[in-house]
């Protein structure tokens, strides 16, 4: 992983240097640290609080501040920051369309030690539900600071999902993915296209390599961060000859992929979509992302297996 | 003060018809803890001690009323006719497809924030009171509850974040007119002392007579003037139904509609009240 680098780095120290230079920014941690956080409290400690382990009251609090001009980064693990604080973020946040960016880290089985508490499986699949929120997922260091330097730019509440730990960054085709919504990877002809979303995009990478290390294929290949507003109208144009769409997403049926099945439905070959997802279950089990993602199939060896049917 | 208090007898009195003829209107609404909490909307909002009539595009010259008991909208509705800030053809369009529903939101002129959802109020005002402190703005944050509202756990999340955070120019205001939708509070789940219970979380907590408008008055004065120290909360003693005979102190008032000979009894008894 030469050039790869620690994603929640990524992520605050953009923040730190954005927070830094404008003092209308203010974190809110729900007792939750970064090593870059702990610069930021004490460079400006009257804009760091950790609230303690409350997130309602961090999500409402944020939105009373954004409410006065503040674009307030509230921070927390993704189970408790989502779905405990759903009709907080839902009636405080986006019924008022305040300019708050949730920092979720806990993507998928990120916490797969901590047990299925912690897993991070169905939290998009709720802030689906939620009107004006934007969710922004990464998958390597770039998308990553990108979703950290538009903080003060934001108009509306920002639900981001970071990743924790060292991921390298994607090779892009597509000079303005920032504005597209999403990453080409690679650009094929074929009829078949490989969507995929977040961190696991890396393991599809590798499952499509050691495919077509001996299968002569060449697929368009693309990763989505922008999940919500999915970005349906700039990828029409690119998927208009597809028949097939295979999907990577380490999370539920209900997340990423209810959009993916939207897309197929507005596409003139109504392609057959494959999802390579979680299944909807409790993990009850304490055991490495690694073993996680091996019991559930999205080790890359195991995509690629997936990938050799339908290729 | 005085002559202060006899008007804004007058100005509770108008507030009340005004709550009273829309919610006929409509054929019903949340008429009990509407009424509960007249003299105190009257005295943040025509007390001259808040600066209440600012337009939302001067963010830092007014102070902030938040209505988190949102289902007393009609209440808030009916206050800020009576301050010129709506117009009063709204209140009788109330559920009728226009722009008042029984829960208010921030798009009625007036209106801070959305509400409806019990729980909220105190965690928005804790952070709008920590924004003007960062701004040295010295805007105070008013949040009204419901106690029925105190069981909602978040409402404790916000309580102890803005006494730890000494948020003195928060002042929260909880209706204590002890009844929720089947009944009193201490009998379907208590609360003991709700005094001491917010003094327990670090609170300056007093209690008041809530349709003592000398009494509120007096407590907001000198809630405005605090500089430091935590933040305030008067736990309001009051009558649900207040004003009304036949609502007083009964929780089947909670919500509902009036027949036209229950609208004249309780038109007059408001207007008799102001009378004397």
């Amino acid at each position: 992983m030469g050039n790869s680098e620690e994603m929640r780095d990524a992520f605050f120290n953009e923040i730190v240097e954005v927070g830094n230079s404008d003092d209308r920014v203010v974190i809110l941690s729900a007792d939750h640290g970064a090593e870059a956080l702990s610069k930021f409290e004490q460079g400006s400690p009257t804009r760091y609080f950790n609230i303690g382990i409350a997130e309602q009251n961090m999500v409402s609090v944020s939105a009373g501040l954004a409410a006065f001009g503040k674009y307030p980064v509230i921070y927390g693990i993704s189970p408790f920051v989502s779905l405990r604080a759903l009709e907080q973020i839902t009636l405080d946040l986006a019924a008022m369309n305040l300019p708050v960016t949730i920092v979720s880290v806990g993507a998928g089985f990120t916490y797969s030690t901590d047990g299925a508490t912690h897993h991070g499986l169905q939290d998009v699949g709720a802030m689906m539900t939620v009107p004006n929120l934007t969710i922004l997922n990464s998958s390597d260091p770039q998308n990553t600071r990108l979703f950290a330097s538009e903080t003060l730019s934001s108009t509306g509440p920002r639900y981001v999902r970071i990743e924790k730990g060292p991921l390298r960054n994607l090779e892009r085709r597509n000079p303005d993915w920032a504005e597209d919504g999403f990453s080409i990877l690679g650009n094929g002809q074929s009829t078949t296209a490989i969507l995929s979303t977040g961190a696991i995009t890396h393991a599809l990478l590798e499952a499509y390599q050691s495919v077509t290390s001996t299968l002569k294929t060449d697929s368009l290949i693309v990763d989505v961060h922008l999940l919500k507003p999915f970005p349906f109208k700039k990828l029409e144009p690119l998927l208009s000859d597809v028949e097939k769409i295979i999907f990577v997403d380490e999370g539920y049926a209900s997340g990423a992929a209810s959009q993916v099945l939207r897309l197929a439905q507005m596409l003139p070959k109504r392609p057959q979509v494959v999802e390579i997802l979680v299944e909807e279950k409790f993990y009850f089990v304490g055991s490495s992302r690694q073993e996680m993602r091996s019991l559930v199939g999205l080790q890359p060896i195991q995509i690629s297996e997936i990938l050799r049917l339908h290729l | 003060m005085n002559s202060l208090v006899d008007n804004l007898v007058f100005t509770s009195s108008r507030i009340r018809t005004k709550i009273l003829r829309a919610v006929f209107d409509a054929g019903k609404g949340h008429l009990g803890g509407s009424l509960s909490i007249v003299e105190i909307l009257t005295a943040v909002y025509f007390g001259g001690i808040f600066r209440m009539n600012q337009t939302p595009t001067d963010p830092r010259n007014r102070d902030i009323f938040l209505l988190s008991k949102g289902h007393a909208g009609i209440a808030l509705y009916a206050t800020l006719a009576e301050a010129g800030i709506i117009d009063e053809l709204e209140l009788g369009r109330l559920n009728k497809g226009f722009l008042l529903a029984e829960h208010p939101s921030h798009e009625v002129p007036g209106v801070e924030f959305v509400s409806g959802s019990l729980g909220h109020g105190l965690s928005v005002g804790a952070g709008m009171a920590l924004s003007h402190r960062l701004d040295s703005s010295g805007q105070k944050t008013i949040v009204l509850m419901g106690d029925g509202e105190c069981y909602e756990g978040s409402v404790w999340e916000a309580a102890q974040f803005a006494a730890h955070q000494e948020l003195t120019s928060l002042c929260a205001i909880v209706d204590r007119n002890g009844l929720i939708t089947h009944g009193p509070t201490e009998d379907i789940n208590r609360f003991f002392s709700m005094k001491s219970r917010w003094q327990s979380f670090g609170w300056r907590a007093l209690e008041v007579d809530a349709h003592n408008l000398e009494q509120i008055l007096r407590e907001l004065t000198v809630f405005s003037k605090l500089q430091s120290g935590p933040p305030t909360v008067l736990i309001a003693n009051s009558n649900k139904g207040q004003g009304v005979s036949f609502m007083s102190g009964k929780a089947e008032w909670h919500h509902g509609g009036l027949t036209a000979e229950q609208f004249e009894i309780a038109m007059t008894e408001v207007a008799e009240v102001a009378g004397g």
